[in-house]
């Protein structure tokens, strides 16, 4: 949505609220916030949360909250809870963003989504799906996706694939927390949609700003990790020292594919 | 070289990494901060530690394999219990992680390297 857009949606609900008490009468509730969020026709975001059907304990979960607070920051149209294959397939026809940022569980050729429900599948399982990749940059938070599925995005006209060619590693505290703590591991991962909703386009470029996102984080609790907490429980040295590990194990298992010759 | 250049060698090292083993020397791994003191010190352990960093031949691939398990074994040791570590879709208590890193399965492999590479870092 534009600027003057939100502005002026925002003096619409102003006036709607003075003629609601101008009349003695009190404002309707607000509405429930929805699962579907149609606000940017740049950056469709798949965020699923329930791997119930394939992981042992919930995973998604704890990757979801930094994504969710992206989408929020940035405007970006978000599926939630509700990005079954479906619904991202619908959206992204709906829609037609330039760029997909999906997050979920992965292997090396299959993408899913909630429920762990395939949405991406190489050619060798039936290419679900990847029509929807032309002309469009695919960046999937995802394990091992890199290996196989990434090239066949590609292969499938892609402007350009991000990925990991390795499992993505989190560091977890028990409570569901926020914090710099639980947003570290995919800071590096945020700042590749960051780079490309600020309209860069080399990714090589795009790729180093990940990168040196992963490495400022890495040195920042190499620093100051005794200064920070989640959800008020003091940041451990070991979990500090734990997930500096894992900074580095997704630092370098990031990899980007460019649009094929 | 002096005690001051050693002091300045630890304060180039970021804080979390100086009661860490890393300084490889024989069968054993001194910390940052023990080497600082062995040669603040003057000790015959001092000069041999002070000798090694001075020459910046730190450690062999297999003496960093066992730094790496050794750091490794501390840490996830002292970890709080409720922590937790997802590799992929695998959840980890650092007990059960420990398990992966003695048996050296993929999983526990992959966490060796990217302690590896994080000890090369900070004595680059």
């Amino acid at each position: 949505m534009k600027t003057e857009e939100k502005v002026g949606l925002w003096a619409f609900s102003g006036v709607v609220v003075l003629a609601f008490l101008s009349l003695g009468l009190r404002p309707p509730p607000p509405p429930p916030p929805r699962q579907i969020r149609f606000l940017s026709k740049q950056l469709l975001m798949g965020i699923p949360e329930d791997d119930s059907p394939c992981a042992d304990e919930p995973v998604l979960i704890w990757g979801a909250a930094p994504l969710q607070k992206f989408a929020n920051e940035v405007g970006a149209s978000a599926i939630e809870a509700d990005a079954l294959p479906e619904n991202l397939r619908s959206a992204i026809l709906q829609e037609i963003p330039q760029q997909l940022y999906l997050f979920g569980h992965g292997q090396t050729w299959v993408y899913t989504s909630e429920k762990c429900k395939y949405f991406f599948t190489d050619p060798v399982h039936n290419g679900l799906n990847l029509d929807l990749v032309k002309d469009r940059y695919c960046h999937l938070l995802s394990c091992l996706t890199a290996q196989t599925l990434g090239p066949e995005i590609i292969k499938a006209g892609a402007k350009g694939y991000f990925g990991y060619y390795e499992p993505f590693e989190l560091v977890l505290k028990v409570a569901p927390g926020s914090g710099r703590f639980v947003d570290a591991p995919v800071c590096g991962d945020i700042e590749i949609a960051i780079a490309l909703l600020q309209g860069e386009r080399d990714l090589k470029t795009i790729y180093n700003r990940g990168v040196a996102r992963y490495n400022e984080e890495i040195n920042y609790w190499g620093k100051h990790w005794a200064e920070e907490s989640c959800d008020g429980v003091r940041i451990a040295e070991q979990e500090a020292q734990m997930l500096i590990s894992v900074l580095i194990h997704n630092r370098d298992a990031l990899r980007y594919y460019p649009i094929a010759q | 070289m002096s005690k001051q250049t050693i002091e300045a060698w630890v304060s180039k090292i970021p804080k979390l990494e100086r009661d860490q083993p890393l300084i490889v020397l024989g069968d054993t791994a001194y910390t940052p901060n023990q080497v600082l003191s062995e040669v603040s010190r003057g000790t015959a352990l001092g000069n041999q530690l002070q000798q090694k960093i001075e020459a910046g031949k730190f450690s062999p691939a297999m003496d960093k394999y066992a730094l790496a398990l050794l750091r490794l074994r501390e840490r996830l040791g002292k970890m709080p219990s409720d922590a937790r570590i997802a590799h992929g879709g695998k959840v980890f208590s650092p007990q059960e992680l420990l398990k992966e890193v003695e048996a050296g399965t993929p999983i526990g492999r992959s966490f060796i390297e990217a302690e590896v590479k994080r000890t090369e870092e900070v004595l680059k």
